[in-house]
């Protein structure tokens, strides 16, 4: 029996029917675009979070995303099985979930959800390294040894230092500048995945279409940002277990039509809450930052929001958001691999304690994802950070995004009922 | 430092100073006021460190209980970064005058901004490697190590001619050469040395300076057939199987011992603390910054770069091949660290392409406290499948 602390007595819970339908909807038409595309014959490529994913739409590119069809596995309880897969063929314990699920439904793709990978054998990968470093690369290394004929093209951003970039605004990734030599390296490779792509598809770059693709993709992106700011409205007006789905957007397809009608309608629905004073939680008891990946097979948002603690602020699902000016459309992909994985703490941390400010917070609970070693090695200077930067107290949990195994949900629940415990 | 040692010292030598003495020689070059920079990875142009009259003190953690790195690390981290950051939070870096490492691997970059935290340093760089290995990532590398060049600069308070870089090339050149020699002497069949000390040998080589350590090295050389003479005595006179090792960063030389005291001889590695650090050598004939940019990007065998299109691995296996041919090894080794991502991508591949090729190999997975039966246990079984095969 789990000892919930008093005060969080379950009430209601209100999570947006209206954007679960939607967001149905969208990934269905993303689904559908896919099997049209592969159904004319275009190439198949698999893309990395915060690779530039834009000119997937601009080359008519079917375009799948090997970690959020992991995701998707985890939070269909499929998994584990994968993970097994992957580790009986010797692949590392201690490495990424995503990867070793992708690995697992590649190796045995009847026990896959949706065929594997929606049945999507790839093309090419691309193999950006402008976020998960060796992760990334190691997974394009690793597809293109089971994938005979599978091309990998590289692209390589720097690790972003405050030298190169001064300091940057979260969640736009917006820096105070861009060094020359970096900028010109990156955009040079950039091309060079362009002339690629005209390569495998046989067409030539369309100006005219990167142009709409761009601007569909700026719109898309402001709306992000601009449900970020609204998320941090009191009351919190949105459950994470509607916005966890989000980076699939951000990272993913913020070019897609489908994507910017959702968020328009999305955001048209949280404005009304926020001007109507209504949040996902019937009382709000506590305000909680969420940090790291949240573990997809488990429902931990809903249950404390159901017990008066919201999250107002969620820094993995706004580190996938990135905003894309369509009159500068290669500076923007640029700017898309300055997440907070592959920056410097010194260069974002002044405007995410800024926005963790404002969304008055009383705690956060940072999300230890097995694997991920940019991101959880850093997470107990930045537990350090909010305390002596803000007084914000903070709990880590060991949370494998994928494998229910390796952290029981009902010790991750005990961890955060005594820290909540404490906060109250 | 000064080497003053009789050749038959030298063996004990090398125990005294890989037991730590290298680190207490360091620590006098900083008290001296001599700078002293810690390295992160393994994969650092050291000769621009070194003509800017600085020594590269490779960080490698020798703690064998792990108490404070619980604090900030994840448990399953490798054992690399665990015990980098136990020394660091037991005050065993609080003298170094800063710290450098290179973006290739999230491992690295992860503990170099862990370390940055908690030491504080004067002085910090992160080197910016491109995975890509191209003509236009060594073009941006050329520059990155001009970067480097003008860091160590400012920091020194000194400039760095093109003359001292070139100095610097062939005082490691010499360095890679003499190790070269040493791992060539392995070939004969009455090399006294363990293969623990000859990687100790080769870990020394990034805790000292350069000419320092060429000299122990030479006189190793020089002295062997001594040094022949009195291991013969103590070694079985079973005839060994001889193996490569394969993994990244091992630097725990116990498991080394185990191995050799199942019937195997180590011949050869590709390790990141053995022959990836120094078996290629840096071309002296062209501008500085082109060469080291060129060495370090093309030349340097590594698991996580490679070119437009093809596979890090392939790269990997041949150059396994290449030494497996040349110094005769009967099967591979590998040695991974749970907590190794590296390794953790790599090694079915690496296994599988060396199948192909007929090498046998055999994996042992490195956690700590040594399971030193199971390793037993494994080693004894692949020698004698090894024997059947060659019989």
């Amino acid at each position: 029996m789990r000892e919930v602390p008093r005060e969080l007595k379950v009430r209601s819970w209100k999570p947006l029917e209206e954007v679960r339908k939607l967001f149905r909807e969208m990934f269905q038409r993303h689904l559908s675009r896919l099997m049209e595309l592969k159904g004319r014959g275009k190439p198949v490529g698999w893309f990395w979070a915060c690779s530039p994913t834009e000119l997937a739409y601009v080359f008519d590119v079917v375009n799948v995303f090997p970690e959020q069809y992991s995701a998707y596995c985890a939070s269909k309880g499929a998994s584990d099985k994968l993970i097994d897969v992957a580790i009986e063929y010797h692949y590392g314990e201690f490495t990424c979930d995503y990867l070793k699920c992708s690995i697992g439904s590649i190796l045995n793709s009847e026990i896959a959800p949706l065929g594997g990978h929606c049945g999507m054998k790839p093309d090419f990968v691309l193999d950006s390294r402008m976020a998960c470093y060796s992760g990334h690369h190691a997974m394009s290394e690793v597809f293109a040894n089971l994938y005979s004929n599978l091309k990998r093209f590289i692209i390589d951003a720097p690790f972003w230092t405050e030298d190169k970039i001064g300091k940057i605004e979260f969640p736009a990734k917006k820096p105070e500048k861009i060094s020359k030599e970096d900028y010109d390296f990156v955009v040079t490779q950039l091309w060079d995945f362009m002339h690629f792509l005209e390569g495998l598809t046989g067409e030539k770059l369309d100006e005219e279409r990167m142009k709409r693709v761009f601007e569909v993709a700026e719109k898309t992106s402001r709306n992000l940002i601009e449900i970020a700011d609204l998320m941090i409205s009191k009351p919190t007006p949105m459950s994470q277990m509607d916005y966890r789905g989000f980076p699939l957007i951000g990272f993913y397809i913020t070019a897609a039509d489908y994507a910017l009608e959702f968020t328009q309608e999305v955001l048209e629905i949280i404005k009304k809450r926020v001007k109507r004073g209504e949040g996902v939680a019937e009382e709000e008891k506590l305000r909680l930052l969420s940090q790291g990946i949240i573990p997809w097979y488990s429902e931990l948002y809903k249950y404390y929001e159901e017990r008066g603690v919201v999250f107002p602020l969620n820094l993995y699902v706004e580190d996938t958001f990135c905003l894309i000016e369509s009159s500068k459309p290669l500076e923007s992909l640029v700017r898309r691999s300055m997440s907070l994985w592959n920056c410097d703490a010194d260069t974002w941390i002044e405007s995410v304690l800024r926005r963790a400010k404002r969304a008055d917070l009383d705690g956060a609970i940072l999300f230890e994802n097995t694997g991920c070693r940019l991101f959880s090695y850093g997470l107990r200077r930045f537990k350090e950070t909010l305390w002596e930067g803000l007084g914000i107290p903070s709990v880590i949990v060991e949370a494998p995004q994928c494998d229910p195994r390796g952290m029981p949900l009902e010790r991750a629940i005990t961890k955060i009922n005594a820290f909540i415990e404490s906060l109250l | 430092m000064k080497v003053d040692v009789q050749a038959k010292d030298l063996i004990d030598y090398i125990e005294k100073e890989f037991g730590g003495e290298a680190a207490k020689t360091a620590k006098e070059v900083h008290e001296r006021g001599g700078k002293v920079l810690g390295l992160v990875s393994w994969n650092i142009p050291e000769e621009v460190l070194y003509a800017a009259g600085v020594l590269p003190f490779r960080l490698f953690g020798k703690a064998q209980l792990i108490e404070k790195a619980h604090t900030y690390l994840p448990s399953w981290s490798c054992s690399f970064s665990r015990r980098c950051l136990e020394e660091a939070l037991s005050g065993e870096y609080d003298w170094l005058d800063g710290l450098i490492a290179s973006k290739l691997e999230d491992t690295c970059i992860a503990l170099f901004y862990l370390l940055k935290h908690i030491l504080k340093p004067k002085f910090s760089y992160l080197l910016q490697i491109p995975v890509l290995k191209s003509e236009l990532s060594k073009e941006y590398f050329v520059k990155e190590v001009l970067n480097l060049k003008n860091r160590m600069e400012e920091f020194m308070g000194t400039a760095i001619s093109d003359d001292d870089l070139r100095r610097a090339i062939k005082v490691y050149n010499e360095n890679r050469r003499w190790l070269k020699m040493l791992y060539k002497a392995r070939k004969r069949e009455d090399f006294p040395l363990t293969g623990a000390d000859v990687l100790k040998v080769v870990i020394l080589s990034m805790t000292m300076p350069k000419e320092e350590h060429s000299k122990v090295v030479r006189k190793i050389l020089e002295e062997i057939s001594e040094l022949r003479a009195r291991r013969r005595q103590e070694s079985n006179a079973d005839k060994k199987v001889k193996v490569h090792v394969s993994g990244t960063e091992v630097t725990d030389l116990e498991i080394l011992q185990i191995i050799e005291d199942c019937g195997a001889k180590i011949v050869s590695d590709d390790l990141n603390t053995g022959t990836t650090y120094f078996w290629n050598e840096v071309d002296e004939g062209r501008d500085p910054y082109d060469a080291l940019a060129e060495h370090y990007l093309f030349k340097v065998p590594n698991l996580l770069m490679s070119k437009q299109l093809s596979r890090a691995v392939d790269e990997r296996i041949e150059y396994i091949r290449s030494l497996v041919e040349e110094f005769e090894a009967d099967g591979v080794v590998f040695l991974v660290d749970r907590g190794c991502e590296v390794m953790g991508f790599a090694y079915p591949h690496l296994r599988d392409g060396l199948r192909k090729l007929n090498i046998p190999s055999v994996r042992l997975d490195l956690d700590y406290p040594l399971p030193r039966e199971h390793y037993v246990t494994r080693m004894r079984a692949f020698v004698e499948m090894v024997r059947e095969r060659s019989a």
